[in-house]
């Protein structure tokens, strides 16, 4: 029976390759890519693909049929490398293989959380930790999220103290370091890297950019966290305590080259002030909480209060690993209010209750527009 | 109650949801792997502590719904009335369309009535 399976899938192979070749077209290059697929032959079926949409690149059911097919044998690894974790709970090679799998489609939620699950069960293991940094790295770079830097510094401390001179980490560190804004501690990791691995481009242009000077991910929260982190001592540190001091002085001390800042408050105040519905407006920025828009009958220490929701935002957001926050919106039967975040501050406006809540954002906006805060592209943090 | 989050886990780009009353204890959570419940349960609490103290201060009293967007993800505080549901997501998630899960999850929670808080 088995071997009658076997000739029919040959048979079946074979009439649909011939017509493919006889009778070239996009139909008949997908079904034998299709029936490939479905034989559980994934590497043919890819290349035929490839073959096809090289030979029709306008094809757009190729193309479609091409990342369905992907999808599904990426679905498909992932079912049996989550499988292998099930059924070897203490294999950290079974969980870096299904995170290796995540990170190639760039998921790097799904790899924090696989790294995360699997270092519970295997603890120190320095695959899984190179990984997870590797993967915060990437959020970190892409979300400036200061908690993914903090978390991507730990894991590859562990590494280093297993293995002092692990070049991988020592490299990656060095991107952190970099990203966090101290360049010191970042040519110090990433020039013996490249001297000893020539051949790394990414490394050096990393390089090139710390030498150069500061980066883009560098903000005021970043560097907050970062001083915050430093002090509180929550690195397990492997670096002197001088030199940890030094970091600290560094970091608060550097100008904030990259601070943006919101423009007048005082044009900001009058184009927010003409708002209907205005209750009260407050800034909170570096040099503490301003009120801009106050109404009849509140009281100027209660509309400061209100900032006590950007502390416990932030708070929260650091907390849950979901970066800064940049916007919020919170309504109730007394009104709404709208918080609104920048590189160096929050904004946050009150509205009363016969404004709705999609009309008090777009009049904040508005506001944030007419005072040139929204024109640049890089002024909204 | 647990059903409930567990349901409305399934939605598209959900990491996470809790259950906390309005003066921030914890009463159920359903978290992925990523999110630690220790860090969910003193976030929330915090969060609704402060955000209700800080609106009692200009009049505004209690809110029904707070939708936070950070750098990484999306947060969604919704009053389920005997208490508030808190809801993680990813930060690609359009929150007008998970917000119709969220909003069923409150109404499947308060008319349950399963809190016994």
């Amino acid at each position: 029976m088995a071997l009658f399976g076997v000739v029919r899938k040959r048979l079946l192979l074979r009439r649909l390759r011939n017509r493919a070749h006889d009778n070239p077209s996009p139909t008949t290059m997908a079904e034998l890519a299709e029936t490939y697929f479905n034989l559980g032959y994934a590497e043919d079926a890819f290349r035929t693909l490839e073959r096809g949409m090289a030979m029709y690149p306008q094809s757009e059911f190729l193309h479609s049929l091409a990342a369905h097919l992907r999808r599904t044998e990426f679905e498909r690894q992932v079912r049996v490398l989550q499988r292998l974790v099930e059924e070897r709970p203490n294999d950290p090679n079974a969980y870096l293989a299904l995170a290796e799998i995540y990170f190639a489609v760039r998921d790097t939620n799904k790899v924090v959380e696989v790294v995360t699950e699997g270092l519970t069960h295997c603890p120190g293991e320095e695959g899984l930790l190179l990984l997870g940094a590797r993967a915060r790295l990437e959020r970190c770079s892409r979300d400036l999220s200061e908690r993914d830097c903090i978390r991507a510094v730990e894991e590859l401390r562990q590494v280093l103290q297993g293995n002092p001179e692990d070049p991988e980490a020592r490299r990656l560190l060095g991107q952190v370091y970099y990203l966090l804004g101290h360049y010191r501690a970042a040519v110090e990791l990433l020039e013996p890297y490249v001297q000893y691995n020539p051949w790394d481009e990414r490394a050096q242009s990393w390089l090139a950019a710390v030498q150069a000077g500061p980066g883009p991910a560098e903000s005021l929260v970043l560097e907050q966290a970062v001083t915050r982190a430093f002090k509180r001592g929550s690195f397990p540190v492997d670096l002197g305590r001088e030199r940890e001091h030094s970091l600290v002085e560094s970091l608060t001390e550097r100008p904030m080259t990259r601070e943006v800042t919101v423009g007048s408050t005082e044009r900001l105040r009058d184009a927010l002030s003409l708002a209907r519905g205005l209750r009260a407006v407050v800034w909170s920025g570096p040099k503490g909480p301003e009120v801009l828009v106050q109404a009849e009958g509140l009281r100027e220490e209660n509309v400061l209060a209100l900032t006590d929701i950007v502390s416990a935002s932030e708070r929260a957001c650091v907390d849950m690993d979901l970066g800064r926050p940049e916007h919020a919106l919170i309504t109730g039967h007394a009104g709404t209010v709208v918080m609104v975040g920048f590189a160096n501050g929050h904004l946050v406006a009150l509205f009363s209750p016969d404004f709705r809540s999609r009309d008090a954002e777009r009049r904040v906006e508005d506001a944030l527009r007419e005072v040139g805060v929204l024109a640049e592209e890089t002024t909204r943090a | 109650m647990h059903d409930i989050l567990q349901d409305l886990n399934r939605s598209v780009g959900v990491r996470g949801s809790a259950v906390v009353t309005h003066d921030g204890i914890l009463v159920a959570s359903e978290l992925t792997a990523g999110l630690d419940e220790d860090a969910v349960a003193a976030m929330a609490s915090s969060l609704v502590r402060n955000t209700i103290a800080s609106l009692r201060r200009v009049g505004f009293g209690e809110f029904s719904l707070f939708t936070m967007q950070a750098s990484s993800g999306k947060m969604v505080l919704a009053d389920a009335e005997v208490a508030y549901l808190v809801v993680v997501t990813d930060p690609g998630v359009n929150l007008d369309l998970t917000m119709v899960d969220i909003a069923a999850a409150s109404y499947r929670l308060n008319k349950r009535g399963q809190l016994g808080v």
